[in-house]
């Protein structure tokens, strides 16, 4: 494999596709045993693709829809051949967001050093408000920082990750603002005060494992909390907006995306009533309709990036579940076509989509609102099916959709 | 004979019975030990044991023929008793048994009739082999040969793949090329005997894995030269597509009625992660709740009515099995979607006693509902190439009316007798006759004078929309030009199958609705709220396209308390609201 030297998206992509570590079998064993991709994060670690999860600038809040280092553009790359390892890999990036939000100058400086360096950051797996899936260990004030009492639960990157970014409870009672936000240096923990737990077994993104960590009079420097005491429920919050909602975006769009070129490729070679299943107008039309559904996830993502992370996904679940339908067996069958890669992604995707809370309709209209209503600057497709999923009944005709479709034939509509 | 007057209890009580309570950690067939199978690959031992105890098999073989299938409705709520439990289990202990069987009971002589039905009876497993890989749910285009060889037994060369039991089966029935000529008389169905087939002649090919119903073993065989006998030949030669689609409209039906277990037990996982008290009145999480529920009974009453009309009008199941195989399964894996936002991530764990480890394998077990034995594609294909005959002689067009009569009242009063099943009636095409529809029409017509109370006018609504639904249908359906009528058809042709379908389906809630209060003393409590009909016809919109409101809270807060209710006395959620362990 040959190590590129420049970072961004399009280098990523070439290192992907000639890598044997990213082929559908590897991934399909990987699944299989529900094993962590160590070898596929460490590749990507090579291909410089943590440097895109650092902002440009460290002295202020970076803006992530500038995008300068292709985060967007890597992760959705990196999803596309294999949702698990884009997951396990971007979960440094949400979880070192919050520190780029709330953190002292020095903090941030020394989280840029050591996620460049490859190092790991581990954070909650689910966004959501819902106690079941908040372990939270207590925090209490000693005269040099904190001591951890208890079990954080549900954790992604858990056992790989060096740094956690955790809410601790610092006051006593259940209030959200009773809980702050913490960095955790695991190798700056005393041996025996804590440990990892063993992960769950989960639906899809199996291999990244949902991991425990427990805290047993656990002494944490003083230098790691991060924000203010009891900022932990605003802090994660902003960060989902203005960061986790960009990568989150980005890692259902390339599984869907990866979807939707499975199914193109089993629909070119299917023979079927004297012709090609791709060649069926019923199936042209599903297969059109799925483009322009991802290149509306795409528009979203540009254009409301802190609300992409929520709407994205459920749009991409649908297109997911429109072309199984046109995969049929296959979309179920683990040892068929490219390994059983679509059952795969669907239950990674599914996971992915059910880890985050659902736009609220009334900011989904909205922005399919906007998005029918725009003219040049988004595609005619994108347009006709945002008008769709706005109007029962309204039916786009299909030029728009044929044009999509054949970009993506030609092998170009994944990369616009 | 005893002269008793306390009824004796169901096959499905019995089975109830036998599988205890899911909840016991201790039961070998209880939901601790279905996940453990699933998660090895395997069917459940101890649940195979337990239905070859119960005499499963028996089910499958019509009582003539000394089994106990006298009808679909019975098949269904037997089956759905044990996918409840495991749908794995189901599928793998005996549908294809059944699918298998159904070609025979149709097509085949007496003595393979008799052959099959021994075999079954003693809960012997029979693959259907009609699955190749390269053609899926387009069985005409088969390849796999049986040439007559100069000995005058068959030659069979080529291949089946993903074929339930097809290892452990004793006998198959094999779907086979007779005639290398394009079209549907090329193809003859086989009944053979597994251990007659000579073993250097046939290769078993490696295990299919799939992601959900895991421990249904699919296998492949592979003959290459194999010599079978003339006389394993079912039915007339070069007729077996015309046999699969007469006798496939049995499991048409049967497939998507049983799965409605599988909605059953999701809903109850779902309340057992979430009890009832978990959710403020009126919020989403209740409506969602309502919302599958009316979804299970929407699929319950439109796949009961379809099972029915096999015995009241049998030579229409082409088009009302191609209806329920398009319509149900997409709202059943629609409800176990949704379910799965509703329960968010714990629907995601797939192990421990804190998430809903039950609930997702159900989140897998479900999609091949969609897919397996005919895709709703193919199923709109066929009702496709009957909606121009049947809009121009059978639905109203224009100011005229429709000129067919509706379905006789019983096929809408589930659980009342019928008449017997049979076999010859069943139909390749309905030839243009549609009195589901005709009974929309009529029930409609007769009930708008009625509609006095604001629940009535509802109803009545209801009725005059789908109505209007079936005219504008008939206008474009009428002068749909011969080449939207075929699998090339456009997007806008396949719609209006799917619209017929809604057509159908509404038909079926409605008249189930009206003929039910027509009989005094029928049902009685929930079945007499008209919440259950408001409600899934409103889903059935939903389902459609025709809006994406949610369900008024008016019908979502009685569906909720319906289904509490329920929950709390272990009942089914299905029409049959039957006592359940699972």
């Amino acid at each position: 494999v040959t190590v590129p030297r420049t970072s961004g998206a399009g280098a990523i992509e070439a290192a992907l596709a000639a890598s044997e570590a990213f082929s559908a079998r590897v991934s399909a064993e990987l699944d299989e045993a529900a094993a962590f991709p160590a070898e596929q994060c460490a590749l990507l670690d090579e291909w410089g693709l943590p440097r895109a999860y650092v902002p440009a600038a460290m002295d202020g809040p970076a803006s992530p829809d500038k995008d300068p280092a292709g985060l967007f553009g890597s992760l959705r790359a990196v999803a596309r051949r294999d949702l698990t390892v884009a997951w396990a890999h971007g979960a440094t990036f949400d979880g070192a967001a919050p520190v780029w939000l709330a953190g002292t100058l020095q903090q941030c400086r020394e989280l840029a050093r050591l996620v460049r360096e490859g190092v790991r950051v581990g954070s909650s797996m689910f966004e959501l408000e819902d106690d079941f899936f908040r372990g939270v260990p207590t925090a209490a004030r000693t005269p040099s920082g904190w001591r951890f009492e208890g079990t954080a639960r549900w954790l992604r990157n858990a056992g790989r990750a060096r740094l956690l970014c955790l809410p601790a409870r610092t006051e006593p009672g259940g209030a959200a603002a009773a809980e702050s936000l913490f960095l955790v240096d695991t190798d700056r923990l005393a041996p025996g005060t804590w440990e990892w737990l063993a992960s769950e077994p989960t639906h899809g993104l199996r291999g990244a494992g949902v991991g425990a960590i427990r805290f047993s009079s656990a002494e944490i420097p003083d230098g790691s909390l991060v924000g203010g005491v009891g900022e932990a429920g605003t802090i994660t919050a902003s960060a989902r907006r203005l960061f986790g909602s960009t990568s989150r975006a980005a890692l259902s769009l390339g599984a869907g995306e990866h979807a939707l070129q499975l199914v193109l490729d089993f629909a070119a070679v299917r023979a079927m009533h004297g012709t090609t299943l791709l060649r069926l107008p019923l199936a042209r039309r599903t297969l059109g309709a799925a483009a322009a559904s991802l290149a509306l996830a795409e528009a979203a993502s540009r254009a409301f990036p802190a609300l992409a992370g929520l709407w994205v996904p459920a749009l991409v679940q649908d297109v997911i579940d429109e072309l199984a339908e046109v995969l049929g067996v296959r979309s179920f069958l683990t040892g068929q076509h490219a390994h059983g890669a679509f059952q795969k992604l669907d239950r990674d995707h599914r996971t992915l989509l059910l880890t985050g809370p659902p736009a609220a309709p009334e900011d989904a209209r909205r922005l399919l609102t906007v998005l029918a209503g725009q003219a040049a600057a988004v595609d005619e497709a994108v347009r006709c099916r945002a008008s769709e999923l706005l109007q029962p009944g309204y039916r786009a005709p299909d030029e728009p959709y044929e044009r999509l479709l054949a970009r993506w034939e030609t092998g170009i509509g994944a990369s616009v | 004979v005893s002269s008793t007057t306390v009824p004796a209890k169901e096959p499905v009580d019995v089975l109830e019975e036998r599988f205890g309570a899911s909840a016991d950690p201790a039961n070998p067939v209880g939901t601790a030990a279905v996940l453990a199978a699933d998660r090895r690959g395997e069917l459940l031992a101890a649940g195979e044991d337990l239905l070859d105890e119960a005499g499963l098999g028996a089910h499958f073989v019509p009582t003539e023929l000394g089994g106990r299938f006298d009808g679909l409705e019975g098949l269904i709520t037997v089956l759905r008793a044990v996918v409840r439990r495991d749908p794995a289990l189901a599928l793998g202990y005996g549908v294809s048994s059944f699918m298998a069987g159904v070609n025979v009971w149709t097509a085949g002589n007496e003595a393979q009739r008799e052959d099959l039905a021994r075999r079954l009876v003693r809960g012997a497993k029979v693959a259907c082999a009609y699955h190749e890989l390269a053609h899926g749910n387009d069985f005409t285009r088969a390849e796999l040969a049986a040439a007559p060889g100069p000995d005058g037994q068959l030659r069979l060369e080529g291949r089946k793949e993903v074929v339930a039991n097809l290892r452990r089966a004793e006998a198959l029935v094999l779907f086979a090329r007779t005639d290398p000529a394009p079209g549907g008389r090329s193809h003859s169905l086989l009944l053979l005997d597994a251990a007659r087939l000579p073993a250097d002649r046939v290769r078993r090919l490696e295990r299919f894995g799939t992601t959900g119903m895991r421990g249904v073993p699919l296998g492949g065989i592979e003959f290459t030269d194999c010599p079978a006998p003339a006389d394993s030949v079912v039915g007339v030669p070069g007729q077996g597509v015309r046999t699969a689609l007469r006798s496939f409209q049995l499991t048409r039906i049967t497939l998507p009625g049983m799965a409605i277990g599988l909605v059953d037990s999701a809903l109850r996982s779902a309340l057992r992660v979430s009890p009832p008290g978990a959710y403020r009145e009126g919020d989403a999480g209740q409506r969602v709740l309502a919302e599958v529920f009316a979804d299970l009974l929407l699929a319950d009453v439109f796949s009961t009515v379809a099972a029915r009309c096999l015995q009241t009008a049998p030579a229409l199941g082409s088009v009302y099995a191609s209806a329920v195989k398009a319509l149900v399964p997409a709202v059943l894996i629609d409800a176990v979607y949704r379910l799965s936002i509703l329960l968010g991530p714990r629907s995601v764990l797939s192990a421990g006693d804190r998430g809903a480890a039950f609930f997702e394998k159900l989140l897998r077990d479900v999609k091949p509902t969609a897919f397996g034995h005919a895709s709703r594609v193919s199923c709109l294909s066929l009702l496709l190439a009957q909606i121009n005959g049947t809009a121009r002689r059978s639905w109203p067009t224009g100011h005229s009316a429709a000129p067919s009569t509706g379905l006789p009242p019983e096929t809408f009063l589930p659980r009342q007798p019928l008449p017997a099943l049979r076999f010859e009636p069943l139909a390749v095409v309905s030839r243009g006759a549609d009195p589901l529809s005709a009974s929309l029409l009529a029930g409609a017509a007769d009930h708008a004078a009625d509609a006095g109370d604001p629940l009535e006018r509802r109803i009545a609504a209801q009725a005059a929309a789908y109505v209007a639904e079936l005219r504008d249908l008939a206008a474009f359906a009428a002068s749909l030009p011969p080449d939207e009528q075929g699998p090339t058809a456009s997007a806008p042709a396949f719609a209006l199958a799917a619209r017929w379908t809604g057509v159908l389906a509404a038909s079926a809630c409605l008249n189930t609705w009206w003929h039910g209060r027509a009989e005094a003393g029928c049902g009685g409590g929930f079945a007499e709220d008209p919440a259950w009909l408001l409600g899934a016809v409103h889903r059935l919109g939903a389902h459609l396209g025709r809006h994406r409101d949610p369900l008024p809270a008016e019908f979502a807060a009685p569906l909720y308390a319906e289904l509490a209710r329920r929950f709390a006395e272990g009942l089914t959620f299905d029409l049959d609201r039957r006592p359940t362990g699972a």
